[in-house]
């Protein structure tokens, strides 16, 4: 059932005819607007060339989450998902599986580039990947429960962007903490391990709250 | 008691006894504090005047706390139950709670000016106060954004409870990330910190804040219960309509 949803959101994503990329296209919009208006130099961009592909990542994978579920709500695929006897919390893993796949795998795949055009080192590229795949979990979830939330509130975008933020912080220190302490040698760092329990706290809380707020939507 | 005065107008019928004599409470206190806080109490050594900014700083900071713990248990109760009342407990100590937040925010701006020589800095204890203002606005706009009642109050709840979970993390992550806040000078009752002469005003001070933040609450759910009466008085016809 998980499996069949996943496959037709992913598919509805493939024909919408572009609206699949708005993300990728904000990331790069978004990076360049920053280099732009930092100056362009190296000096400058290459210390804080982390901290804008983290942010860059936040704010398109943000720009996104009212996808999640406002569309399937608004045509009636949500009840009838569940008048067929999935319950809520299985369709909220589900949505979370495909938005990771469908938002957020593109964004990783795009950071080596971006991360070239900001001229970071390999090493960094490497590390950033690694802490970004480790968050997605928390960048995925939080964003299923905001828009549970908001699923009936036409233009709900801004509310989502203001329910989510303060829940995003923890994961954004940690993953940009973890670029200063992990060298070659020590990827395990304290920091990586700190943002693999954060994902997973958000899962644990994420999952079954967003279906709490699903179930009441529906009622 | 508590499944006692959990009826509507049984509460209504206590809370125009009690409200008044808090409202005094609080009127008394206050009065005290200030006399102790403004005139009895001597200028600290290193911060001069300037320290009074505490009396008011702190019982902001620790009420901000303190009424989101409340709101957490209100929507707790709220959650698991759907009871009215704890709904409109849960709306009416939201609202004190953000003006206590911001209240905090900005006297810990005035008061961060003569001590620190900077109106903001992005340590750990203010960006986690700041945060936790953030949060309660995103809690308030679910109650704004949700036009029926039931389901307000469901989501809203929803958020209160992981926003109670995650304050903790977001106050540890951000202490990793940043600190130059002086440590909490209370932290144990006979520790050498504070003298008395300054202890005391900040008590009473808090003791007058959390009566008062209970005297809001007590008026808000007051409040809330008649305009609930008010809008059942309409007839159903035009309510459907307004709930559309």
């Amino acid at each position: 059932m998980i499996y069949n949803v996943v496959k037709r959101d992913l598919i509805i994503a493939s024909r919408s005819g572009g609206s699949a990329f708005h993300g990728l296209i904000f990331f790069g919009l978004f990076i360049s607007l920053v280099s732009i208006s930092l100056g362009g130099t190296n000096d400058v961009l290459n210390p804080l060339s982390p901290a804008i592909i983290w942010l860059a990542i936040i704010f398109s994978t943000m720009l996104s989450y009212p996808n999640i579920f406002q569309e399937d709500f608004k045509d009636g695929n949500l009840l009838q998902l569940k008048l067929s006897g999935m319950s809520s919390l299985d369709i909220c893993i589900a949505k979370s599986v495909s938005f990771s796949i469908q938002s957020i795998f593109p964004l990783l795949l795009s950071v080596p580039i971006a991360a070239i055009l900001l001229n970071m080192a390999f090493i960094d590229i490497k590390k950033i990947l690694i802490t970004l795949i480790i968050a997605t979990p928390g960048l995925t979830v939080y964003g299923v429960l905001s828009s549970a939330i908001m699923a009936k509130i036409r233009g709900g975008t801004f509310f989502i962007v203001l329910i989510t933020s303060p829940f995003l912080i923890p994961l954004l220190i940690f993953g940009l903490e973890n670029m200063n302490s992990a060298t070659e040698i020590k990827i395990f760092t304290t920091e990586l391990r700190v943002l693999i329990g954060l994902s997973l706290i958000s899962t644990a809380i994420g999952l079954p709250a967003s279906a709490a707020a699903l179930n009441t939507n529906m009622e | 008691m508590i499944s006692y005065l959990a009826n509507p107008s049984r509460y209504l019928k206590l809370s125009k006894i009690v409200t008044p004599f808090i409202g005094w409470a609080t009127f008394l206190t206050l009065l005290t504090a200030l006399y102790y806080a403004l005139v009895k109490s001597p200028p600290a050594v290193e911060h001069g005047q300037s320290v009074r900014m505490m009396y008011t700083h702190v019982p902001a900071a620790w009420c901000s706390l303190l009424a989101y713990t409340c709101l957490t248990v209100a929507s707790i109760f709220s959650f698991i139950w759907r009871h009215p009342l704890a709904d409109s407990a849960a709306k009416s100590i939201a609202t004190p709670g953000l003006a206590f937040t911001f209240l905090a925010l900005i006297t810990g701006s005035l008061w961060g000016k003569p001590a620190w020589g900077t109106w903001w800095q992005w340590d750990g204890r203010m960006t986690s106060v700041l945060i936790l203002f953030f949060i309660y606005i995103g809690y308030l706009a679910v109650w704004n954004v949700v036009a029926e009642r039931k389901k307000a109050a469901r989501l809203a709840s929803i958020i209160a409870m992981v926003g109670f979970i995650n304050i903790p993390i977001i106050k540890f992550s951000v202490d990793w990330w940043n600190t130059l806040h002086q440590p909490a000078s209370i932290s144990s009752i006979g520790a050498p910190g504070l003298p008395v002469e300054i202890l005391t005003p900040l008590l009473l001070m808090s003791l007058s804040y959390s009566i008062f933040f209970m005297w809001l609450v007590m008026k808000g759910i007051e409040k809330d219960i008649i305009n609930i009466k008010k809008r059942k008085s309409i007839p159903s016809a035009l309510t459907e309509v307004e709930n559309v």
